[in-house]
Protein backbone atom coordinates (compact mmCIF):
# COMPACT_ATOMS: atom_id res chain seq x y z
CA UNK A 1 0.00 0.00 0.00
CA UNK A 2 2.91 2.59 1.10
CA UNK A 3 4.86 1.64 -1.66
CA UNK A 4 2.47 2.33 -4.45
CA UNK A 5 1.05 5.34 -2.73
CA UNK A 6 4.67 7.07 -2.95
CA UNK A 7 5.14 5.72 -6.23
CA UNK A 8 1.83 8.04 -7.31
CA UNK A 9 2.95 10.89 -5.80
CA UNK A 10 6.83 10.96 -6.45
CA UNK A 11 6.48 9.60 -9.91
CA UNK A 12 3.15 11.03 -11.65
CA UNK A 13 4.46 12.89 -14.60
CA UNK A 14 7.10 10.05 -15.71
CA UNK A 15 5.88 6.69 -14.85
CA UNK A 16 8.63 3.65 -14.19
CA UNK A 17 9.12 1.37 -17.65
CA UNK A 18 8.55 -1.72 -15.34
CA UNK A 19 6.22 -1.70 -12.74
CA UNK A 20 5.57 -4.91 -10.65
CA UNK A 21 2.69 -5.14 -7.50
CA UNK A 22 2.28 -8.07 -5.41
CA UNK A 23 3.22 -10.76 -8.43
CA UNK A 24 3.66 -14.09 -7.51
CA UNK A 25 4.24 -17.07 -9.87
CA UNK A 26 3.42 -20.99 -8.76
CA UNK A 27 4.45 -23.58 -10.95
CA UNK A 28 2.63 -26.80 -11.07
CA UNK A 29 -0.27 -27.75 -9.86
CA UNK A 30 -1.63 -29.71 -6.56
CA UNK A 31 0.92 -30.68 -4.00
CA UNK A 32 3.65 -30.92 -6.26
CA UNK A 33 3.40 -27.10 -6.77
CA UNK A 34 6.18 -24.71 -6.19
CA UNK A 35 6.17 -20.89 -5.41
CA UNK A 36 8.46 -19.67 -8.13
CA UNK A 37 8.11 -15.62 -7.32
CA UNK A 38 6.24 -14.60 -3.88
CA UNK A 39 4.99 -10.50 -3.63
CA UNK A 40 7.56 -9.36 -5.65
CA UNK A 41 7.08 -5.07 -5.84
CA UNK A 42 9.87 -3.33 -8.02
CA UNK A 43 10.01 -0.60 -9.97
CA UNK A 44 12.44 0.08 -13.01
CA UNK A 45 12.54 4.03 -14.47
CA UNK A 46 13.26 4.74 -17.56
CA UNK A 47 16.61 4.24 -19.06
CA UNK A 48 17.61 2.19 -16.01
CA UNK A 49 20.18 -0.31 -15.97
CA UNK A 50 18.98 -2.95 -13.33
CA UNK A 51 20.19 -6.01 -12.98
CA UNK A 52 19.27 -9.23 -11.02
CA UNK A 53 21.13 -11.67 -8.77
CA UNK A 54 20.35 -14.68 -6.58
CA UNK A 55 21.32 -18.42 -6.29
CA UNK A 56 19.41 -20.53 -8.79
CA UNK A 57 16.04 -20.84 -7.97
CA UNK A 58 15.19 -17.81 -6.77
CA UNK A 59 12.87 -16.90 -9.82
CA UNK A 60 15.27 -13.90 -11.37
CA UNK A 61 14.67 -15.73 -14.67
CA UNK A 62 11.26 -16.36 -14.06
CA UNK A 63 10.77 -12.60 -13.31
CA UNK A 64 12.48 -11.62 -16.26
CA UNK A 65 10.25 -13.70 -18.56
CA UNK A 66 6.96 -12.76 -16.85
CA UNK A 67 8.05 -9.11 -17.86
CA UNK A 68 9.17 -10.56 -21.06
CA UNK A 69 5.37 -11.85 -21.40
CA UNK A 70 7.14 -15.58 -21.97
CA UNK A 71 5.37 -16.76 -18.76
CA UNK A 72 1.97 -15.79 -17.48
CA UNK A 73 1.66 -14.95 -13.88
CA UNK A 74 -0.58 -15.58 -10.98
CA UNK A 75 -1.22 -13.06 -8.78
CA UNK A 76 -0.33 -9.35 -8.99
CA UNK A 77 0.17 -6.87 -12.25
CA UNK A 78 2.70 -6.04 -14.45
CA UNK A 79 3.53 -2.82 -16.10
CA UNK A 80 5.35 -2.61 -19.08
CA UNK A 81 5.51 0.81 -21.34
CA UNK A 82 2.63 1.94 -19.58
CA UNK A 83 0.40 -0.79 -20.72
CA UNK A 84 -0.37 -4.09 -18.09
CA UNK A 85 1.95 -7.17 -19.65
CA UNK A 86 -0.16 -9.63 -21.34
CA UNK A 87 1.85 -11.51 -23.73
CA UNK A 88 5.46 -10.90 -25.36
CA UNK A 89 5.49 -8.14 -27.81
CA UNK A 90 7.97 -5.77 -30.03
CA UNK A 91 8.32 -3.06 -27.08
CA UNK A 92 10.72 -5.74 -25.07
CA UNK A 93 13.33 -7.16 -26.32
CA UNK A 94 15.05 -10.57 -25.26
CA UNK A 95 18.27 -11.32 -25.41
CA UNK A 96 19.00 -14.96 -24.26
CA UNK A 97 21.78 -17.31 -23.27
CA UNK A 98 22.10 -18.87 -26.56
CA UNK A 99 20.59 -21.19 -29.15
CA UNK A 100 18.26 -17.77 -29.92
CA UNK A 101 19.79 -16.75 -33.86
CA UNK A 102 17.86 -18.20 -36.55
CA UNK A 103 21.13 -20.53 -37.85
CA UNK A 104 19.33 -20.72 -41.70
CA UNK A 105 19.94 -17.07 -41.74
CA UNK A 106 22.97 -15.01 -42.19
CA UNK A 107 23.47 -12.42 -39.48
CA UNK A 108 22.09 -9.57 -41.39
CA UNK A 109 19.42 -11.53 -42.36
CA UNK A 110 19.09 -12.01 -38.16
CA UNK A 111 19.36 -8.97 -37.04
CA UNK A 112 16.65 -7.83 -40.02
CA UNK A 113 13.87 -10.79 -38.80
CA UNK A 114 11.91 -8.17 -36.83
CA UNK A 115 11.98 -5.76 -40.15
CA UNK A 116 11.06 -8.77 -42.47
CA UNK A 117 7.94 -9.14 -40.06
CA UNK A 118 6.94 -5.66 -40.19
CA UNK A 119 7.36 -5.85 -44.18
CA UNK A 120 5.35 -8.86 -44.75
CA UNK A 121 2.43 -7.57 -42.85
CA UNK A 122 2.62 -4.30 -44.81
CA UNK A 123 3.27 -2.39 -41.96
CA UNK A 124 6.39 -0.38 -43.86
CA UNK A 125 6.12 2.19 -46.08
CA UNK A 126 9.16 2.30 -48.36
CA UNK A 127 10.51 5.46 -45.99
CA UNK A 128 10.56 3.29 -43.42
CA UNK A 129 12.11 0.35 -44.60
CA UNK A 130 15.05 2.71 -45.93
CA UNK A 131 15.53 4.35 -42.45
CA UNK A 132 15.65 0.58 -41.18
CA UNK A 133 17.91 -0.45 -43.40
CA UNK A 134 20.28 2.45 -42.03
CA UNK A 135 19.90 0.80 -38.82
CA UNK A 136 20.61 -2.35 -39.63
CA UNK A 137 23.71 -1.00 -40.87
CA UNK A 138 24.19 0.95 -37.83
CA UNK A 139 24.04 -1.79 -35.22
CA UNK A 140 26.11 -4.26 -37.55
CA UNK A 141 28.96 -1.42 -37.00
CA UNK A 142 27.80 -0.56 -33.36
CA UNK A 143 28.74 -4.53 -32.81
CA UNK A 144 31.41 -4.92 -35.13
CA UNK A 145 30.12 -7.42 -36.92
CA UNK A 146 30.39 -6.05 -40.47
CA UNK A 147 32.77 -8.21 -41.62
CA UNK A 148 30.37 -11.09 -40.61
CA UNK A 149 27.10 -9.65 -41.97
CA UNK A 150 27.07 -12.85 -44.52
CA UNK A 151 28.15 -15.56 -42.50
CA UNK A 152 25.73 -17.93 -41.10
CA UNK A 153 25.40 -18.64 -36.86
CA UNK A 154 27.05 -21.03 -36.68
CA UNK A 155 30.19 -19.91 -38.28
CA UNK A 156 30.90 -17.20 -35.45
CA UNK A 157 32.39 -17.70 -31.93
CA UNK A 158 29.85 -17.64 -28.76
CA UNK A 159 30.82 -13.72 -28.44
CA UNK A 160 29.51 -13.02 -32.01
CA UNK A 161 26.57 -14.56 -31.66
CA UNK A 162 25.74 -12.91 -28.75
CA UNK A 163 26.17 -9.78 -30.49
CA UNK A 164 23.89 -10.98 -33.31
CA UNK A 165 21.68 -11.73 -30.74
CA UNK A 166 21.92 -8.05 -29.07
CA UNK A 167 22.17 -6.33 -32.44
CA UNK A 168 18.90 -7.71 -33.37
CA UNK A 169 16.88 -7.22 -30.20
CA UNK A 170 17.58 -3.75 -30.67
CA UNK A 171 16.83 -3.72 -34.33
CA UNK A 172 12.85 -2.70 -33.44
CA UNK A 173 14.35 0.14 -31.19
CA UNK A 174 12.91 -1.26 -28.18
CA UNK A 175 12.30 0.40 -25.17
CA UNK A 176 12.72 -2.00 -22.67
CA UNK A 177 15.94 -4.55 -23.60
CA UNK A 178 15.06 -7.95 -21.48
CA UNK A 179 18.68 -9.86 -20.43
CA UNK A 180 18.75 -13.28 -19.22
CA UNK A 181 22.62 -14.28 -18.29
CA UNK A 182 23.19 -12.95 -22.24
CA UNK A 183 27.16 -13.47 -21.39
CA UNK A 184 26.59 -16.51 -19.06
CA UNK A 185 28.00 -19.40 -21.71
CA UNK A 186 31.16 -16.93 -22.68
CA UNK A 187 34.85 -16.90 -21.27
CA UNK A 188 36.21 -14.31 -19.20
CA UNK A 189 38.08 -12.10 -21.43
CA UNK A 190 35.04 -12.04 -24.23
CA UNK A 191 32.21 -11.14 -21.21
CA UNK A 192 34.70 -8.11 -20.28
CA UNK A 193 34.59 -7.18 -24.24
CA UNK A 194 30.94 -7.60 -23.59
CA UNK A 195 30.69 -5.47 -20.43
CA UNK A 196 31.79 -2.62 -22.11
CA UNK A 197 29.84 -2.88 -25.48
CA UNK A 198 26.54 -3.06 -23.55
CA UNK A 199 27.65 0.20 -21.14
CA UNK A 200 27.98 1.76 -24.54
CA UNK A 201 25.24 0.30 -26.26
CA UNK A 202 23.30 2.01 -23.13
CA UNK A 203 24.09 5.18 -23.17
CA UNK A 204 23.42 5.48 -27.17
CA UNK A 205 20.15 3.77 -27.16
CA UNK A 206 18.71 5.17 -24.02
CA UNK A 207 17.42 1.84 -23.65
CA UNK A 208 15.65 0.68 -20.22
CA UNK A 209 18.02 -2.83 -19.52
CA UNK A 210 16.46 -5.31 -16.93
CA UNK A 211 19.91 -8.15 -16.77
CA UNK A 212 19.70 -11.15 -14.79
CA UNK A 213 22.66 -12.81 -13.88
CA UNK A 214 24.22 -14.78 -11.30
CA UNK A 215 27.86 -12.87 -11.75
CA UNK A 216 27.68 -10.61 -8.57
CA UNK A 217 30.83 -8.92 -10.04
CA UNK A 218 28.78 -8.17 -13.51
CA UNK A 219 25.69 -7.67 -11.96
CA UNK A 220 27.76 -4.40 -9.96
CA UNK A 221 29.79 -3.28 -12.87
CA UNK A 222 26.55 -3.20 -15.51
CA UNK A 223 23.81 -2.04 -12.75
CA UNK A 224 22.93 1.53 -11.32
CA UNK A 225 21.29 -1.02 -9.20
CA UNK A 226 20.93 -4.42 -8.08
CA UNK A 227 18.17 -6.62 -7.11
CA UNK A 228 19.54 -9.39 -5.09
CA UNK A 229 16.91 -12.05 -4.95
CA UNK A 230 16.29 -15.22 -2.93
CA UNK A 231 14.95 -18.45 -2.95
CA UNK A 232 12.15 -21.33 -1.27
CA UNK A 233 10.34 -18.91 -2.25
CA UNK A 234 11.24 -16.54 -4.92
CA UNK A 235 11.33 -13.11 -3.49
CA UNK A 236 12.99 -9.78 -3.79
CA UNK A 237 15.73 -9.96 -0.30
CA UNK A 238 17.62 -6.69 -0.82
CA UNK A 239 17.94 -3.50 -3.43
CA UNK A 240 21.27 -2.12 -3.76
CA UNK A 241 22.37 1.18 -5.21
CA UNK A 242 25.50 1.03 -7.12
CA UNK A 243 27.76 4.31 -5.78
CA UNK A 244 29.53 3.82 -9.40
CA UNK A 245 29.83 6.64 -11.89
CA UNK A 246 27.56 6.81 -15.03
CA UNK A 247 30.77 5.91 -17.39
CA UNK A 248 32.41 2.41 -15.89
CA UNK A 249 35.85 0.93 -15.97
CA UNK A 250 37.31 -2.37 -15.66
CA UNK A 251 39.59 -0.66 -13.02
CA UNK A 252 36.56 0.36 -11.29
CA UNK A 253 36.26 -3.37 -10.66
CA UNK A 254 39.26 -3.36 -7.85
CA UNK A 255 38.20 -0.46 -5.93
CA UNK A 256 37.69 -0.61 -2.67
CA UNK A 257 34.13 0.38 -2.86
CA UNK A 258 33.42 -1.97 -5.73
CA UNK A 259 35.02 -5.10 -3.56
CA UNK A 260 33.16 -4.02 -0.68
CA UNK A 261 29.77 -4.14 -2.42
CA UNK A 262 30.54 -7.12 -4.00
CA UNK A 263 31.40 -8.87 -0.71
CA UNK A 264 28.06 -7.62 1.09
CA UNK A 265 26.17 -9.17 -2.01
CA UNK A 266 28.16 -12.14 -1.82
CA UNK A 267 27.11 -12.63 1.74
CA UNK A 268 23.82 -11.43 1.40
CA UNK A 269 23.30 -14.41 -1.21
CA UNK A 270 25.16 -16.99 0.67
CA UNK A 271 22.79 -16.23 3.83
CA UNK A 272 19.97 -16.66 1.69
CA UNK A 273 20.55 -19.46 -0.80
CA UNK A 274 21.06 -21.80 2.01
CA UNK A 275 24.68 -22.55 0.94
CA UNK A 276 25.96 -21.44 4.27
CA UNK A 277 24.63 -24.49 6.05
CA UNK A 278 26.29 -26.34 3.61
CA UNK A 279 29.52 -24.63 5.01
CA UNK A 280 28.76 -25.31 8.16
CA UNK A 281 28.38 -28.91 7.23
CA UNK A 282 31.60 -29.12 5.54
CA UNK A 283 33.20 -27.42 8.68
CA UNK A 284 31.69 -30.03 10.84
CA UNK A 285 32.94 -33.08 8.90
CA UNK A 286 36.06 -31.36 8.81
CA UNK A 287 35.94 -30.90 12.73
CA UNK A 288 35.42 -34.61 13.26
CA UNK A 289 38.01 -36.05 10.52
CA UNK A 290 40.93 -34.31 12.56
CA UNK A 291 39.17 -35.39 16.17
CA UNK B 1 68.21 -34.11 -30.56
CA UNK B 2 64.99 -33.87 -31.89
CA UNK B 3 62.06 -34.51 -29.04
CA UNK B 4 59.65 -36.82 -30.29
CA UNK B 5 55.65 -36.27 -31.22
CA UNK B 6 53.33 -36.93 -28.91
CA UNK B 7 51.97 -40.03 -29.33
CA UNK B 8 49.39 -39.60 -31.75
CA UNK B 9 45.77 -42.04 -30.47
CA UNK B 10 45.15 -44.61 -32.01
CA UNK B 11 42.27 -45.75 -33.96
CA UNK B 12 41.17 -47.70 -31.47
CA UNK B 13 40.96 -44.35 -28.63
CA UNK B 14 37.26 -44.11 -27.77
CA UNK B 15 35.82 -41.73 -30.61
CA UNK B 16 39.64 -41.28 -31.63
CA UNK B 17 41.03 -39.51 -34.84
CA UNK B 18 40.81 -41.05 -38.32
CA UNK B 19 42.44 -39.78 -41.44
CA UNK B 20 40.22 -39.68 -44.22
CA UNK B 21 42.37 -42.12 -46.17
CA UNK B 22 41.88 -44.98 -43.55
CA UNK B 23 38.27 -44.09 -43.27
CA UNK B 24 37.68 -45.45 -47.13
CA UNK B 25 40.10 -48.43 -46.40
CA UNK B 26 38.10 -49.07 -43.45
CA UNK B 27 35.03 -48.99 -45.40
CA UNK B 28 36.21 -50.46 -48.68
CA UNK B 29 37.22 -53.19 -46.41
CA UNK B 30 33.26 -53.85 -44.69
CA UNK B 31 32.05 -53.49 -48.65
CA UNK B 32 34.20 -55.92 -50.33
CA UNK B 33 34.80 -58.30 -46.67
CA UNK B 34 31.46 -60.31 -47.55
CA UNK B 35 31.38 -60.04 -51.02
CA UNK B 36 34.85 -62.04 -50.96
CA UNK B 37 33.39 -64.00 -48.02
CA UNK B 38 30.05 -64.97 -50.28
CA UNK B 39 32.12 -65.56 -53.62
CA UNK B 40 34.38 -68.12 -51.58
CA UNK B 41 31.62 -69.38 -49.54
CA UNK B 42 29.83 -70.07 -53.19
CA UNK B 43 32.87 -71.73 -54.83
CA UNK B 44 33.47 -73.79 -52.08
CA UNK B 45 31.36 -75.90 -52.87
CA UNK B 46 30.28 -76.69 -49.27
CA UNK B 47 27.09 -75.21 -49.81
CA UNK B 48 24.12 -76.18 -52.69
CA UNK B 49 23.90 -73.81 -55.27
CA UNK B 50 20.27 -73.74 -54.90
CA UNK B 51 20.76 -72.05 -51.18
CA UNK B 52 23.47 -70.18 -51.63
CA UNK B 53 24.31 -68.91 -55.60
CA UNK B 54 27.45 -67.47 -56.54
CA UNK B 55 28.32 -63.71 -56.95
CA UNK B 56 28.96 -64.77 -60.64
CA UNK B 57 25.35 -66.70 -60.66
CA UNK B 58 23.15 -63.62 -59.42
CA UNK B 59 25.13 -61.16 -61.90
CA UNK B 60 24.51 -63.60 -64.90
CA UNK B 61 20.50 -63.81 -63.68
CA UNK B 62 20.17 -60.11 -63.18
CA UNK B 63 21.44 -59.82 -67.09
CA UNK B 64 19.04 -62.04 -68.17
CA UNK B 65 16.35 -60.52 -66.43
CA UNK B 66 17.50 -57.25 -67.50
CA UNK B 67 17.85 -58.15 -70.92
CA UNK B 68 14.75 -60.34 -71.51
CA UNK B 69 12.28 -60.45 -68.64
CA UNK B 70 12.01 -56.59 -68.48
CA UNK B 71 13.60 -55.51 -65.13
CA UNK B 72 14.09 -52.13 -65.61
CA UNK B 73 10.22 -52.12 -66.24
CA UNK B 74 10.07 -53.89 -62.82
CA UNK B 75 12.33 -51.44 -61.33
CA UNK B 76 10.47 -48.72 -62.57
CA UNK B 77 7.20 -49.83 -61.34
CA UNK B 78 8.22 -50.60 -57.94
CA UNK B 79 10.06 -47.12 -57.63
CA UNK B 80 6.69 -45.20 -58.78
CA UNK B 81 4.69 -47.32 -56.25
CA UNK B 82 7.41 -46.63 -53.47
CA UNK B 83 7.55 -42.64 -54.04
CA UNK B 84 3.93 -42.51 -54.38
CA UNK B 85 3.02 -44.06 -50.99
CA UNK B 86 5.65 -42.07 -49.78
CA UNK B 87 4.87 -38.89 -51.22
CA UNK B 88 1.18 -39.47 -50.44
CA UNK B 89 2.23 -40.12 -46.40
CA UNK B 90 4.97 -36.84 -46.55
CA UNK B 91 1.77 -34.55 -48.14
CA UNK B 92 -0.18 -35.67 -45.07
CA UNK B 93 2.41 -35.98 -42.17
CA UNK B 94 4.01 -32.84 -42.29
CA UNK B 95 1.19 -30.89 -41.76
CA UNK B 96 0.03 -33.00 -38.95
CA UNK B 97 3.49 -33.38 -37.77
CA UNK B 98 3.67 -29.70 -37.79
CA UNK B 99 0.46 -29.16 -35.74
CA UNK B 100 0.97 -31.71 -33.64
CA UNK B 101 4.44 -30.19 -32.46
CA UNK B 102 3.21 -26.74 -32.15
CA UNK B 103 -0.21 -27.10 -30.66
CA UNK B 104 -0.86 -29.65 -27.21
CA UNK B 105 -4.40 -30.17 -27.91
CA UNK B 106 -3.51 -31.64 -31.29
CA UNK B 107 -0.76 -33.43 -29.47
CA UNK B 108 -3.32 -35.04 -26.80
CA UNK B 109 -5.74 -35.60 -29.57
CA UNK B 110 -3.31 -37.36 -31.73
CA UNK B 111 -0.33 -38.50 -30.80
CA UNK B 112 -1.70 -41.22 -28.87
CA UNK B 113 -3.65 -42.41 -31.32
CA UNK B 114 -0.92 -42.28 -34.09
CA UNK B 115 1.17 -44.41 -31.32
CA UNK B 116 -1.29 -46.85 -31.35
CA UNK B 117 -1.37 -47.76 -35.02
CA UNK B 118 1.84 -47.36 -35.87
CA UNK B 119 2.21 -50.76 -33.78
CA UNK B 120 -0.36 -52.80 -36.45
CA UNK B 121 1.60 -54.66 -39.02
CA UNK B 122 0.58 -53.45 -42.23
CA UNK B 123 1.04 -56.61 -43.40
CA UNK B 124 -1.94 -57.36 -41.60
CA UNK B 125 -3.77 -54.53 -43.75
CA UNK B 126 -3.81 -56.44 -46.90
CA UNK B 127 -7.02 -58.10 -46.71
CA UNK B 128 -8.66 -54.58 -45.38
CA UNK B 129 -7.62 -52.87 -48.48
CA UNK B 130 -8.04 -55.34 -50.70
CA UNK B 131 -11.33 -54.93 -49.70
CA UNK B 132 -11.72 -51.32 -48.98
CA UNK B 133 -9.58 -50.21 -52.15
CA UNK B 134 -9.28 -53.72 -54.61
CA UNK B 135 -6.55 -54.88 -56.30
CA UNK B 136 -5.07 -52.37 -58.40
CA UNK B 137 -2.28 -49.98 -58.42
CA UNK B 138 -3.90 -47.93 -55.18
CA UNK B 139 -4.15 -51.18 -52.84
CA UNK B 140 -0.22 -51.35 -53.28
CA UNK B 141 0.59 -47.47 -52.58
CA UNK B 142 -2.06 -47.80 -49.82
CA UNK B 143 0.31 -51.03 -47.62
CA UNK B 144 3.14 -48.46 -48.16
CA UNK B 145 1.71 -45.36 -47.16
CA UNK B 146 0.52 -47.17 -43.95
CA UNK B 147 3.45 -49.10 -43.35
CA UNK B 148 5.21 -44.86 -43.47
CA UNK B 149 2.58 -42.75 -42.78
CA UNK B 150 2.20 -43.37 -39.05
CA UNK B 151 5.66 -43.54 -37.83
CA UNK B 152 6.10 -40.32 -40.41
CA UNK B 153 3.43 -38.07 -38.42
CA UNK B 154 5.44 -38.84 -34.65
CA UNK B 155 9.40 -38.37 -36.66
CA UNK B 156 7.63 -35.04 -37.95
CA UNK B 157 6.25 -33.92 -34.59
CA UNK B 158 9.34 -34.70 -33.08
CA UNK B 159 11.33 -32.73 -35.55
CA UNK B 160 9.27 -29.52 -34.69
CA UNK B 161 9.37 -29.88 -31.24
CA UNK B 162 13.01 -30.37 -31.03
CA UNK B 163 13.31 -26.73 -32.78
CA UNK B 164 14.60 -24.68 -29.66
CA UNK B 165 12.63 -22.82 -26.89
CA UNK B 166 14.68 -19.70 -27.18
CA UNK B 167 14.50 -19.34 -30.95
CA UNK B 168 10.66 -19.65 -30.65
CA UNK B 169 10.85 -16.98 -27.86
CA UNK B 170 12.56 -14.85 -29.53
CA UNK B 171 10.96 -14.38 -32.23
CA UNK B 172 7.97 -13.64 -29.68
CA UNK B 173 9.97 -10.80 -28.49
CA UNK B 174 10.14 -9.60 -31.47
CA UNK B 175 6.47 -9.30 -32.55
CA UNK B 176 5.95 -12.34 -34.05
CA UNK B 177 2.33 -13.44 -34.19
CA UNK B 178 1.09 -17.63 -34.06
CA UNK B 179 1.46 -18.12 -37.59
CA UNK B 180 4.38 -15.93 -38.22
CA UNK B 181 6.04 -18.09 -35.76
CA UNK B 182 5.05 -21.84 -37.56
CA UNK B 183 5.94 -20.60 -41.04
CA UNK B 184 8.81 -18.37 -40.40
CA UNK B 185 10.50 -19.93 -37.50
CA UNK B 186 9.38 -23.54 -36.51
CA UNK B 187 9.08 -24.41 -40.23
CA UNK B 188 12.60 -23.01 -41.31
CA UNK B 189 13.80 -24.05 -38.44
CA UNK B 190 13.13 -28.05 -38.35
CA UNK B 191 13.84 -28.70 -42.12
CA UNK B 192 17.02 -30.20 -41.94
CA UNK B 193 15.49 -32.49 -39.50
CA UNK B 194 12.62 -33.07 -41.51
CA UNK B 195 14.58 -33.32 -44.83
CA UNK B 196 16.21 -36.14 -43.17
CA UNK B 197 12.50 -38.08 -41.52
CA UNK B 198 11.86 -37.87 -45.13
CA UNK B 199 14.74 -39.60 -46.37
CA UNK B 200 14.57 -42.09 -43.14
CA UNK B 201 11.19 -42.94 -43.85
CA UNK B 202 11.92 -43.47 -47.84
CA UNK B 203 13.76 -45.84 -46.81
CA UNK B 204 11.04 -47.46 -44.55
CA UNK B 205 8.92 -47.40 -47.34
CA UNK B 206 10.92 -49.83 -49.51
CA UNK B 207 11.10 -52.27 -46.84
CA UNK B 208 7.33 -52.65 -47.33
CA UNK B 209 7.90 -53.07 -51.13
CA UNK B 210 7.57 -57.27 -51.37
CA UNK B 211 4.57 -57.03 -49.14
CA UNK B 212 2.47 -54.82 -51.11
CA UNK B 213 3.70 -56.93 -54.26
CA UNK B 214 1.99 -59.37 -52.24
CA UNK B 215 -1.02 -57.97 -53.23
CA UNK B 216 -2.65 -59.25 -56.74
CA UNK B 217 1.05 -57.95 -58.57
CA UNK B 218 1.67 -58.76 -61.34
CA UNK B 219 5.18 -56.73 -62.03
CA UNK B 220 7.47 -55.10 -59.60
CA UNK B 221 10.96 -56.21 -57.88
CA UNK B 222 9.24 -57.08 -54.91
CA UNK B 223 6.55 -59.23 -56.92
CA UNK B 224 9.56 -60.59 -58.96
CA UNK B 225 11.06 -61.85 -55.80
CA UNK B 226 7.97 -64.13 -55.02
CA UNK B 227 7.40 -65.38 -58.31
CA UNK B 228 11.10 -66.53 -57.90
CA UNK B 229 10.47 -68.01 -54.55
CA UNK B 230 7.78 -70.39 -56.33
CA UNK B 231 10.57 -71.94 -58.52
CA UNK B 232 13.58 -71.69 -56.50
CA UNK B 233 15.04 -68.86 -58.09
CA UNK B 234 17.41 -68.21 -55.37
CA UNK B 235 19.84 -66.35 -57.68
CA UNK B 236 16.59 -64.06 -58.78
CA UNK B 237 16.23 -63.52 -55.31
CA UNK B 238 19.46 -61.90 -54.55
CA UNK B 239 19.46 -60.35 -57.55
CA UNK B 240 16.23 -58.41 -56.73
CA UNK B 241 17.32 -58.25 -52.96
CA UNK B 242 20.45 -56.61 -54.14
CA UNK B 243 18.95 -54.08 -56.57
CA UNK B 244 16.74 -52.90 -54.21
CA UNK B 245 19.21 -52.20 -51.82
CA UNK B 246 21.40 -50.29 -54.53
CA UNK B 247 18.17 -48.12 -55.27
CA UNK B 248 17.39 -47.41 -51.75
CA UNK B 249 21.53 -46.85 -51.30
CA UNK B 250 21.41 -44.01 -54.55
CA UNK B 251 18.05 -42.20 -53.04
CA UNK B 252 19.71 -42.03 -49.69
CA UNK B 253 22.47 -40.47 -51.13
CA UNK B 254 20.56 -38.26 -53.53
CA UNK B 255 18.92 -37.20 -50.18
CA UNK B 256 22.06 -36.32 -48.50
CA UNK B 257 23.26 -34.42 -51.69
CA UNK B 258 19.94 -32.67 -52.24
CA UNK B 259 20.58 -31.57 -47.59
CA UNK B 260 24.08 -30.35 -48.32
CA UNK B 261 22.92 -28.30 -51.27
CA UNK B 262 19.67 -26.90 -49.48
CA UNK B 263 21.10 -26.16 -46.04
CA UNK B 264 24.67 -25.39 -46.31
CA UNK B 265 24.55 -23.32 -42.99
CA UNK B 266 23.97 -26.76 -41.15
CA UNK B 267 27.40 -27.66 -42.68
CA UNK B 268 29.36 -24.39 -41.80
CA UNK B 269 31.15 -24.40 -38.85
CA UNK B 270 33.69 -21.81 -37.16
Amino acid sequence: MDVSEGVNTQVASRAPKVSIRGLSKIFGEGPGATVALQNIDLDIGEHNFVTLVGASGCGKSTLLRIVAGLEYHGAGEVIANDKPVTGPGADRAMVFQQYSLFPWLTVMENICFSRKLAANRGEFTSAEVEAASGRADTLLDLMGLRAAADAFPNQLSGGMQQRVAIARALMPRPQILLMDEPFGALDAQTREVMHDLIQYVFHLEKSTIVFVTHDVEEAIYLGQRVVVMAPRPGRIDSIYDVPLPAQRFQDMKLSPGFISLKREIVERIRETSGMKTDLELLEKLCGQLKT
Amino acid sequence: MATPDSARPGFWSVRGPMSQRSYWVFAAIGLLAPLIAWWALAASGLVSKVFMPGPGQVLSRALVWFNSDNLTGDALISIYRVTAGWALSAVLALPIGLMIGTFRPVQALLEPLTDFIRYMPAVAFIPLVMLWIGIDESSKIAIIFIGTFFQMILMVAEDVRRVPAAQVEAAQTMGANRRELMELVLLQSAKPALLDTMRITMGWAWTYLVVAELVAANSGLGYSILKAQRFLHTDKIFGGIIIIGLIGLITDQLFRLAHRKAFPWTYRKA
